[in-house]
Order: structure tokens, then C-alpha cells, then sequence
């Protein structure tokens, strides 16, 4: 390829994006429409957001969703950073490599997984456990927690192994030259060059979590609906402005997430190449 | 060995890889204040062998003691030893002074002697000022220096340093060689250093250790190897000397007489050694030993120009003996030098004294 920039590509590039974004772009800007219509266009007006805001029905699954995604999340994190440490570092362990790509596709897995799939098989989980240990009982919070730490889990692994490839194994043997014993190496050097892909990866886990619903539909009871599950209800009732006015509030909410998360993965990689 | 007490002592020391030997039964001892080369070619268990000095790597067999304790079941962590890697390992995150702190927080000293030491080490690799720096805003040259500074801030008995030259470019390497040469004379500390390149290993070392597919073949003084090398391998390996190949034909006195397959060649060479006539053998001679004239009695031999090259300081030859053999000739270039200089064809009579060549067998 050239470096010219044909009228023609253009085109097909603006048509690529357009067919991407312009939905969601319609979603905002109707958002603000002042009709209770939604396909009809009167006037610039905040009143869905001011509504939405007044609704108790949302901000409750809104407080619940949030609470969710940050506890999956962090759990995501330490047991996804924890994965993708061995599996970045696989090669040392002198395992056969079948069995290291193996292990690698078991812990990517759940990121191909139809989410239909996950969710049915968690909840039978759930029952099972319940029947025979007592354990979760009523299915909410937990339940919904541990079901969103597992599949996300595996996003924070792919991030933290693709950071710990390209860090210096020569890093944590310097630490230990230098007289520090593999944990103090760990906390001291390891954990945070590994901090901002940390970061990214619990980001990337708090956005899956807030935008799951259909791995939260099976795994929630009656008592515990998340935002995804309300807007969703909602829709089915018939559209409301509303709904536009929250699902603009989630792409922007979710937007920054993954912007930061994708900043901190292009930094984190920079340095690691010194 | 040179100079004082044993600092480093291995003993029988191997490691495996799989099936294959990475270092195959070693045994060698380190001065206290030596400056120590492993040279060989990559793959030959030099970095191995250091790796096991520092703890890094576990020997399969034999041990490693350090000043007298036996260190090898000790963890890298305690032992009185420190790396200059040859990535330099430089922790990214954390500052020039962090950096070269490092060593000196885990062993809890108060924050007044740490801060002094780092200043102290600063002033060492002539870094002052750059303290605040982080690694990715300094140069490779600067890189290097604070590696070596992080390394010295412990005060170890022995510094190891793992191809301490590779990274740098060329220009830099020779000025980067002559500082480490004056910090190791000014800390009195053994330097301990792996490289491939036989003129960094002769121009830095004390003595030098030679290995090979994991077998120590030769220690000893640059001299000592250079002149005196135990084998063809180290005859090539260090400045490609000419080997020919014959067999022991008798002795003049002190000479021993090798008659070789070019018909009607008898060479000589001082060897003290009784070898049993008819020994196969090899006569090994240094391309600047080599004379292109005749003016050499015990050994002379007609040839033919095939390659001459000017490279300034010196000249290089090959010449051709016999259609069976090729001898490098290596003539400084002094100005005024009278005599022509033979072209590429000429026939030659190449001549070196007896005193030249080293007799080997194996």
C-alpha cells in the first residue's frame, strides 16, 4: 500500500464506523429528546435525565450493579493477576508445551464461552451446591459476584500475562541478588511493574460486570436486579426515553473505563521495554 | 595463583540441562581481589557457572564456597556476592538513588547510611546528579554505571558480571573497559566476568579461565594461555594461531624434531616433554611469530602468496605451503620499514625460531 489516501477508502472507513457507532450516537442524542415519543424529535430537553434520577427503581439496581462490578472485579484482579503471572512465566516451569498451551486455552477459555452457556451452568452450580452443602442459599449479591469473577477473570489473566512476558526475568533474580527474598522481590519490584496492567485488567472486569445481563439473569434472584436486568425489563414493556438517558450514562461510564484501561496498557508496555 | 588468599573455591561443580551437561565437573578456586575472566564461546557454560557463584542456579553436583563458608545451598539473598546483568535488570519504577538503594534497604541499614552510600556510589560511576533520574532517561554508558553502582553499594567480597561489554557499542566499550579496570583497582574487590571476546578477557583479566561444551580447558594468566594454550582449541580460540599437524621424529638437545606430511619438512620446537617417536602431534605458531624471509634457522618452509592485506598497523598474509597447508602471517608496519613487502603470488621462504611454536597433543 501507498501512502495515498484514496476518496474511495475513505468512504468505506466512514461507513465502517458509522455502521459501529451511529446507533449508539442516535441513543445519546434522542436521549435528550423532550418528547415521550422516542422516535420523534421535540426539542433539546434534560428531563429524562432528571426522571431517571428520581426513579428508585434504578438508582437501587444502578447502587447494586456498581457494588457487584467492583467486588467481581477486584476479586477478578487478584485471582486473574495470579493466573496470568504462572502463565506469563510458564516457560520456567519446564512443563511439556502442550500441556502449557493447554492451561493457557483452560484459563482463556471463558472468553469465547457463549454467555448463555456460563450462566446455565453456574447456575446449576448454584442449585447443586445449595442442595447439598446448604451454601448460597438465596441466590443475589454473592451469588451474581462470583459468577461475574469467573468469566472476568480471565480478561485480568490475558492482560497481566501479556505485561509479565515482557518484563526482565533478569528484574526479580536482581531483587534477589541485591538480598531480598522472593516475597519482599515480589512486593518490591514485581507487584508494582505489574500495577498498571492491575489496573487496566480491574477496569476491563468492572465493565464486563456492569454490562453483563445475561450471565447475571441466571445467577440473580428475585431480591437482586442489576441495571443491565432493569433496562432490559424495561424495553420489553415498551421503550422509554429513560432507558435512552441511562444506556448514554453506561457508554460513557464504560467509555472511560476502557480508555483507561487501553492508556495504561499502551504505558505500562512503553516502559517495560527498557 | 596470583595475589592472596582463595576467595572463590568450586569444587567438582555440574549442572545439567535435560541430558546435556551445561557445565561438566569444574573445579577452580578465585582470588581475593583477582580480576577473573570465564571465556569461551556462547553455550559454553561460562554464564552458567557464574549464575552458580551467585545462587542464581543450583549445581547438580560439587559445591562453592565463598571466603571459607560453604555457600551452596545458600540462597542468592545471603550470599556475600552481587550481579551487574547483562540487561543491567535496572528496576524501572524505581530511581537512579532508588535503584542503587535497593540492596542497602534490605539489609535495613539507617536511612543516613544508605543515603551516604548512594552518594558514595554516585561519585564512584561518575553519575552525581543523576540520582533523581529514572532508568529510561539515561544512556546505555549510564545504564551500565548504575547496574555496577547498585551492584557495589552491598560491598561485596566478589562483583560477578555477566558480558559487562555486550551491550555497548564499540566506541563506548573501550572507555567503559579502562573505568571498570580502575574501580577494580581502587575497591581491591575480585571481579569476576563472563565474556566471549577473547581480547576484552586478555586485556582486563588476571588470569582467565577457558570453557568449552561446559569443560574447563585452561586457566591461567593471559600470557600463560596466549603463549603457552594446553590445546589446539585454545591455540585457535585465542588468536587463531597456525596448527600443524605431525608426529614426534626424535630430539636436537632441547628441541624436539616434528616431521609433518609436506615431504621433506622437518620442523622444530623447544619441548621438554619426553614424547615417544611416531606420537602424532600438533605445532602450533603465532601468525606474528611467522618471518616472511629466511632469516630463522630452525624452522624454514617455501611457499606462494595467496592473500595479502594492509590493515594499517599491520599487514595480514596467507601463505600457501605445499597445496596442503595455509600459514597466517601477521608483519607490524613500521615507517621507513626498507624492506619490499612480497605481493599476492610471489614465492616466499616463511621462517620462525623454535622458541615459537608449542608442541601439543591433544
Amino acid at each position: 500500500m501507498t501512502g495515498r489516501r484514496s476518496p474511495l477508502l475513505l468512504t468505506w472507513l466512514g461507513l465502517g464506523y458509522a455502521f459501529l457507532y451511529l446507533p449508539v450516537l442516535l441513543l445519546i442524542v434522542f436521549s435528550f429528546n423532550g418528547s415521550r415519543l422516542v422516535t420523534v424529535w421535540a426539542g433539546f430537553s434534560t428531563r429524562w435525565y432528571v426522571e431517571l434520577l428520581n426513579n428508585e427503581r434504578i438508582i437501587e439496581a444502578a447502587g447494586l450493579s456498581v457494588a457487584v462490578a467492583a467486588a467481581s472485579a477486584t476479586l477478578a484482579t487478584i485471582l486473574g493477576g495470579l493466573g496470568g503471572l504462572a502463565l506469563g512465566r510458564i516457560k520456567g516451569f519446564r512443563i511439556r508445551p502442550v500441556a502449557a498451551a493447554l492451561l493457557g486455552f483452560l484459563f482463556a477459555a471463558p472468553l469465547v464461552l457463549p454467555e448463555v452457556i456460563t450462566g446455565l451452568s453456574l447456575l446449576l452450580l448454584f442449585v447443586s451446591l445449595d442442595n447439598i452443602i446448604g451454601w448460597p442459599g438465596e441466590r443475589g449479591f454473592t451469588t451474581i459476584v462470583i459468577a461475574h469473577t469467573t468469566f472476568s477473570l480471565a480478561y485480568v489473566a490475558v492482560v497481566v500475562q501479556a505485561r509479565v512476558r515482557l518484563l526482565d526475568p533478569a528484574l526479580e533474580e536482581a531483587a534477589h541478588d541485591l538480598g531480598a527474598p522472593p516475597a519482599r522481590a515480589f512486593f518490591n519490584v514485581t507487584l508494582p511493574l505489574l500495577a498498571p496492567a492491575l489496573a487496566a485488567g480491574w477496569l476491563l472486569a468492572f465493565t464486563l460486570s456492569l454490562d453483563d445481563l445475561v450471565i447475571a439473569s441466571f445467577t440473580a434472584g428475585p431480591g437482586a436486579t442489576t441495571l443491565p436486568m432493569v433496562v432490559f425489563a424495561s424495553v420489553r414493556l415498551g421503550l422509554s426515553p429513560q432507558v435512552n438517558a441511562l444506556a448514554t450514562l453506561f457508554v460513557i461510564a464504560a467509555g472511560l473505563c476502557v480508555t483507561l484501561a487501553v492508556v495504561l496498557i499502551a504505558r505500562t508496555n512503553r516502559t517495560a521495554k527498557i | 595463583m596470583s595475589g592472596g588468599s582463595t576467595l572463590i573455591r568450586i569444587d567438582g561443580v555440574s549442572r545439567f540441562f535435560g541430558a546435556t551437561a551445561a557445565v561438566a565437573d569444574v573445579s577452580l578456586e578465585i582470588g581475593a581481589g583477582e580480576f577473573f575472566a570465564l571465556l569461551g564461546p556462547s553455550g559454553c557454560g561460562k554464564t552458567t557457572l557464574l549464575r552458580m557463584i551467585a545462587g542464581l542456579e543450583a549445581p547438580d553436583a560439587g559445591s562453592i564456597a565463598i571466603d571459607g563458608a560453604e555457600m551452596t545451598a545458600v540462597p542468592p539473598w545471603e550470599r556475600p556476592v552481587n550481579t551487574v546483568f547483562q540487561s543491567y535488570a535496572l528496576f524501572p519504577h524505581l530511581s537512579v538513588a532508588s535503584n542503587i538503594a535497593f540492596g542497602l534497604k534490605q539489609e535495613g541499614l539507617p536511612r543516613t547510611e544508605i543515603e551516604a552510600r548512594v552518594a558514595e556510589m554516585l561519585t564512584l560511576v561518575e553519575l552525581e546528579g543523576l540520582g533523581g533520574r529514572k532508568p529510561h532517561q539515561l544512556s546505555g554508558g549510564q545504564r551500565q554505571r548504575v547496574a555496577l553502582a547498585r551492584a557495589l553499594a552491598k560491598r561485596p567480597k566478589a562483583l560477578l558480571l555477566d558480558e559487562p561489554l555486550a551491550a555497548l557499542d564499540r566506541r563506548l566499550r573501550d572507555q567503559v573497559r579502562s573505568e571498570l579496570a580502575a574501580i577494580q583497582r581502587r575497591l581491591g574487590i575480585a571481579f569476576i566476568f563472563v565474556t566471549h571476546d577473547q581480547e576484552e578477557a586478555m586485556s582486563l583479566a588476571d588470569r582467565l579461565a577457558i570453557m568449552r561444551d561446559g569443560v574447563l580447558m585452561q586457566v591461567g594468566t593471559p600470557r600463560e594461555v596466549y603463549e603457552r594454550p594446553s590445546s589446539r582449541y585454545i591455540a585457535d580460540f585465542l588468536g587463531r594461531a597456525n596448527v600443524i599437524a605431525g608426529r614426534a621424529g626424535g630430539r636436537d638437545g632441547a628441541f624436539l624434531r616434528i616431521d609433518t606430511d609436506i615431504p621433506g619438512v622437518t620442523l622444530r620446537a623447544r619441548d621438554e616433554r619426553s614424547i615417544g617417536d611416531g606420537t602424532p602431534l600438533w605445532l602450533a605458531v603465532r601468525p606474528e611469530n611467522l618471518s616472511l624471509d629466511a632469516s630463522e634457522q630452525a624452522n624454514r618452509l617455501p611457499g606462494v602468496v595467496r592473500e595479502s592485506a594492509y590493515a594499517g598497523d599491520v599487514s595480514r598474509y596467507e601463505i600457501e605451503i605445499g597445496g596442503t597447508l595455509t600459514l597466517r602471517a601477521v608483519l607490524p608496519n613500521r615507517h621507513g620499514e626498507s624492506a619490499p613487502r612480497p605481493a599476492r603470488g610471489a614465492p616466499v621462504q616463511v621462517s620462525w625460531p623454535a622458541e615459537a611454536g608449542v608442541v601439543l597433543t591433544e
